[in-house]
């Protein structure tokens, strides 16, 4: 996957790109939007990562641009203005996403994926690690052959280990991933025990491996072997 | 009352006092003067009086002209002249008037006289009525050129200070027009035009500075801890980490995550108090609860807390809609976050009331003060403390009213709108 990271502060797309690196993304880096263009005219990219504040002007010009010129790429905005307007008026004009800074690189790794997915290969492909299958469209588990019957949030938590297999995913991420800022921190840790505990449970059960280890006072991590 | 009819009435009240005051004094100088003349006059009819006995010698007393002369015999000691005041009936309209008399006992060519006289010039409540009169006719002039006076000169005089009033009413700080005015030729409004207009461009150029310092701490600070939260987790992924290691990594996430938070809190703080939220509407708020307790439904069911509802359909409130949903965001949730295991909370929505009750735990902190910021009890360490001060500002923001009492486990919020 090659992404465009177009956002002002360099040492933030450095430590983008040495994340998502190891995910096998190829990731360049432009501070402006006159850079943008001038990449954007010589390649192609399969997602642009937009800041909205860049030094020679809004964000949000490039992206009108860039649904008009270059329609087949993605598009994920990450901004630090949170204001409900700028992430409606983001999405209205046909970004794919919106992410408000700060954000986990493990969440930014799962949209990311998820943008791709829909654009170039048309949802249609299923999420595969060892014999567990994921059908993304339909929201179904499969292992073995076998449905799971996994709840909303179980789903979710499912599949973000599997896109983000490998990596640590702390109590912190899976939490915001899974409910977003307005819960509590401290609650939420009891919450994501629990959810992780039903759904090795119910892996088990369909005769599946675990392949959730816990990261001793770190997280959780999905891993073969 | 303005400012010109009370200078009016004081200075009306002052004269009053005055034409009362100059009112007596000139009676008093008038009568003086007059009973000195009298006494002049007298003296002079007097020895007139003297000099015709002296050549004429009367044989008997008489009675004319305002004077009374009587033959004495037998021994009665010489006097006189003495003034003295009597009450002498007036000849014209019979009443009686304080007169001065004058008195006395001469030896004239070996016969004594006894004389009396007296003289009718003016009566002296006859001064004192053209006197009350002159001074009312004065002060009746006075007080019309007043009034007219107080009436001219606000539209005239004052014509520049109505203006520069408007125009102080109509300025706000969010446009960023400073106070425009006139030059007038009085050297006074020139010098409080000036002063405002330096002013008020101060105002604006502080204000500008805040907004644009609030704005840029929020979005910079976030592009710089979206930097370090980036680090920590690349750091996270290394596989050789110790267990201390990690867990100062982790830690370090957390406080980022709420160090973040804070930033956005006191930016949005900052922004209710500019003033940054003027898209006021009518809101459903019946509607806008109930989509934002189906948001809390799974928290709810973890936390086994039992939710009851009471709310009245098509409830409306004015306000932003993003700040309306932010006061009912933390409201509930903080109703949630201070709640117990398998806790109770109820919300009952009714014509301009909303009341949030939930279980909690006793608190010995004044519940009033949970407004204020970082104010928590200690039970709730790990929470911001802005939630209530966010709430507390939207309130003022619109005159809204909010209470909080706490009764034994029962918190109960109650909020007026």
């Amino acid at each position: 996957m090659k992404l465009l990271s177009v956002e002002d502060n360099a040492a933030l797309t450095t430590t983008i790109t040495t994340y998502l690196g190891r995910s096998g993304f190829v990731c360049e880096q432009v501070t402006d939007l006159n850079q943008a263009l001038e990449k954007l005219y010589g390649f192609s990219y399969d997602i642009v990562l937009l800041d909205l504040t860049l030094s020679d002007g809004d964000g949000l010009t490039l992206l009108e641009q860039l649904k008009s010129k270059w329609s087949a790429t993605g598009v994920l905005i990450m901004s630090a203005k949170n204001a409900l307007d700028d992430r409606l008026k983001g999405l209205d004009m046909g970004a794919d996403d919106y992410l408000s800074k700060p954000f986990h690189m493990a969440e930014l790794n799962s949209r990311l994926k998820a943008i791709y997915r829909r654009r170039h290969q048309k949802g249609a492909v299923n999420l595969i690690f060892k014999e567990i299958m994921i059908q993304v469209e339909a929201k179904e588990v499969e292992l073995n052959n076998i449905v799971l019957d996994l709840t909303k949030k179980e789903f979710e938590l499912l599949r973000y280990f599997m896109v983000n297999k490998n990596r640590l995913l702390t109590k912190q991420a899976i939490a915001e991933h899974l409910w977003g800022d307005y819960m509590d921190m401290v609650d939420s840790f009891d919450f994501v025990y629990q959810h992780i505990k039903n759904l090795r449970k119910k892996i088990k059960d369909a005769g599946g491996q675990d392949y959730i280890s816990t990261v001793y006072g770190g997280g959780y991590k999905m891993m073969e072997s | 009352m303005n400012l010109i009819s009370r200078f009016t009435l004081a200075f009306l009240l002052v004269a009053a006092v005055v034409f009362v005051g100059g009112g007596f004094i000139s009676y008093q100088v008038v009568k003086k003067e007059i009973q000195s003349e009298e006494k002049r006059f007298l003296k002079s009819r007097y020895k007139r009086l003297i000099k015709y006995l002296e050549m004429r010698p009367p044989v008997d007393g008489f009675v004319r002209n305002k004077t009374i002369l009587e033959l004495v015999f037998g021994e009665t000691a010489l006097y006189g002249p003495i003034f003295s005041d009597t009450l002498i009936q007036n000849e014209h309209f019979g009443k009686m008037e304080n007169q001065i008399k004058l008195e006395s006992v001469v030896e004239i060519a070996g016969q004594r006289y006894h004389i009396i006289q007296f003289d009718l010039i003016v009566e002296s409540d006859d001064i004192i009525k053209s006197v009350t009169k002159s001074m009312l006719i004065t002060f009746l002039i006075l007080l019309f050129s007043t009034a007219l006076i107080a009436l001219f000169i606000p539209y005239y005089l004052l014509a520049p200070f109505r203006i520069l009033l408007t125009n102080i009413q109509n300025f706000s700080i969010t446009q960023k027009e400073p106070i425009q005015f006139t030059i007038s030729r009085v050297k006074e409004f020139n010098k409080i035009n000036h002063f405002l207009l330096e002013m008020t461009s101060k105002i604006i150029s502080d204000y500008q500075l805040l907004k644009e310092f609030t704005e840029n701490s929020s979005h910079e600070f976030q592009t710089l801890i979206a930097i370090i939260q980036g680090k920590l987790e690349n750091m996270l992924e290394e596989n050789n980490l110790s267990q201390s290691q990690m867990n100062s990594l982790i830690e370090m996430q957390s406080t980022l995550s709420r160090l973040s938070k804070m930033n956005t809190s006191l930016s949005l703080l900052t922004k209710i108090e500019n003033h940054e939220f003027n898209n006021t509407e009518e809101l459903n708020l019946s509607e806008i609860l109930r989509a934002l307790l189906k948001e809390y439904e799974e928290l709810l069911i973890l936390k086994k807390i039992n939710l009851s509802l009471d709310l009245a359909k098509d409830i409306e409130i004015s306000g932003d809609r993003v700040l309306v949903q932010i006061m009912l965001t933390n409201l509930i949730s903080n109703a949630i976050r201070h709640n117990i295991e398998s806790g109770k909370i109820s919300l009952t929505l009714i014509a301009n009331t909303l009341i949030i009750w939930n279980s909690g735990l006793p608190t010995d902190v004044n519940p009033t003060d949970f407004f204020e910021r970082f104010k928590k009890s200690n039970q709730y360490r790990n929470s911001l403390g802005l939630g209530l001060s966010i709430v507390q500002k939207i309130v003022e923001n619109y005159k809204y009213n909010i209470s909080y009492q706490v009764k034994d486990d029962r918190h109960i919020l109650k909020l007026n709108f």
